[in-house]
């Protein structure tokens, strides 16, 4: 059953409950009594699986973003996010619902699942074979990952790496890409048919608008994928157009550590996966300036290393 | 600082049993399950970890190995870097004189 199936989520906003909604391994209840949000998340979901509250389904993290007070909403509005109760974070702007959502969602499931290693990383996968996309803010994954994900290639993540313990793959979330500032012009400029929500202003990441996943990331998204290459991106806007060089495999490690927000939790368990994805894949660093160089200096290492491993 | 004297002096991992490591291009990451520290050796300290890895050495054999391993001479530069080595080792409790 998919978001568009269902009762509308603008339905929330009367009735101030919520939708269970099928997240690649994760199920969300997820409510809202703010209407704007309730319509982006019909937008930005469309094709998940979704269940009315009155269904017994059962959630691994009951979430939502609610008015802080119904006074509040009249005066100068603010919005809260929930997570199974309790309120995580202070108040935003209304007009920051989504954000307060999205990133929500991402803590949550950062700092709750027990059953992957869980990487700030960009994951696109084609043939089965991921590209993980491992970098801080500002480092231009989001926005190679969206170009990629626009040349055909499958959305796992934008975020979020779910790296399994034990079978060493890549689990799907395939949920809206976050994209900042002068990147959303670029990636509508890439994509005119690209369905994307109005950007949000004054965050403190600056302008932010989230790109619809496509449908078919959507509709593939229990399919895991295994990692076959690490590329550490780097935008400069005084860069080279696109310069990939090998990274070698301790110096990836540590950055993979650095960017999972879990590691610690695992011990030895995690330092085994972490050290058995970087032993699968071929590491590199990759500096960038133009998009469309970014994107041909990967797919031809991708290849290489897909090739190699096939022969 | 140490003479001559400890050329002898046995060494040894201390909790084998703590560690978890994987070795890259000659560099070891080593896991330890006591701290859940991360620690990069690179050739020259896995040259050593290795060694010792296989058995109590002493300090005459490490110095030794370790000429073989790297290709280079036996002098006193290398005496020292492999003490310092061992020091650091002995420090992060990777490695301890044998009983």
């Amino acid at each position: 059953m998919a978001v568009s199936d269902n009762p509308s989520f603008r339905a929330l906003k009367r009735s101030g409950r919520g939708r269970y909604l099928k997240i690649g391994p994760f199920v969300f209840f997820v409510s809202t009594d703010i209407a704007p949000l309730a319509a982006s998340i019909e937008l930005l979901y469309e094709g998940f699986a979704v269940w009315p509250d009155s269904s017994d389904q059962f959630a691994d993290f009951h979430v939502g973003v609610h008015w802080r007070s119904r006074l509040r909403r009249f005066v100068r509005p603010q919005a809260i996010f929930e997570l199974d109760g309790i309120h995580p974070f202070l108040p935003l702007a209304a007009g920051q619902a989504l954000l307060m959502l999205e990133g929500g969602m991402n803590w949550t499931i950062a700092a709750h699942t027990p059953f992957f290693l869980v990487l700030h990383a960009g994951v696109v996968e084609r043939n089965g074979r991921a590209i993980v996309l491992p970098a801080p803010p500002g480092s231009g994954k989001s926005t190679l990952c969206a170009a990629l994900v626009q040349r055909g290639w499958r959305l796992l993540s934008d975020e979020l790496a779910l790296l399994s313990f034990e079978a060493g793959t890549l689990s799907a979330l395939a949920r809206p890409i976050s994209l900042k500032n002068e990147s959303i012009d670029i990636i509508q400029r890439r994509a005119p048919g690209s369905v994307m929500t109005a950007p949000i202003s004054d965050t403190v990441k600056g302008n932010v608008a989230y790109l619809k996943p496509p449908r078919e990331s959507v509709a593939r998204i229990a399919e895991p994928a295994l990692p076959a290459l690490v590329v550490i991106p780097k935008y400069l806007r005084d860069g080279p157009g696109a310069l990939i060089e090998p990274k070698s495999k301790p110096e990836t490690f540590k950055e993979l550590a650095d960017s999972a927000y879990n590691f610690g939790l695992f011990g030895r368990r995690g330092f085994e996966a972490l050290a058995n994805l970087v032993d699968r894949c071929a590491c590199y660093d990759l500096r960038f300036n133009n998009l469309d160089e970014a994107i041909a200096v990967c797919e031809t290492a991708f290849g290489e290393t897909v090739s190699r491993t096939v022969a | 600082m140490a003479g001559a004297g400890d050329l002898d002096r046995m060494w040894t991992i201390e909790a084998p049993q703590a560690l978890a490591w994987r070795s890259w291009d000659g560099e070891i990451l080593l896991y330890d399950d006591r701290t859940g520290d991360v620690h990069h050796l690179d050739v020259a300290s896995a040259a050593i970890f290795e060694s010792v890895l296989t058995g109590p050495r002493s300090l005459r054999d490490l110095v030794a190995s370790t000429a073989d391993r790297l290709e280079v001479v036996t002098d006193s530069e290398l005496d020292g870097m492999v003490r310092e080595i061992l020091r650091v080792l002995s420090q992060k409790r990777v490695v301890a004189p044998a009983p």
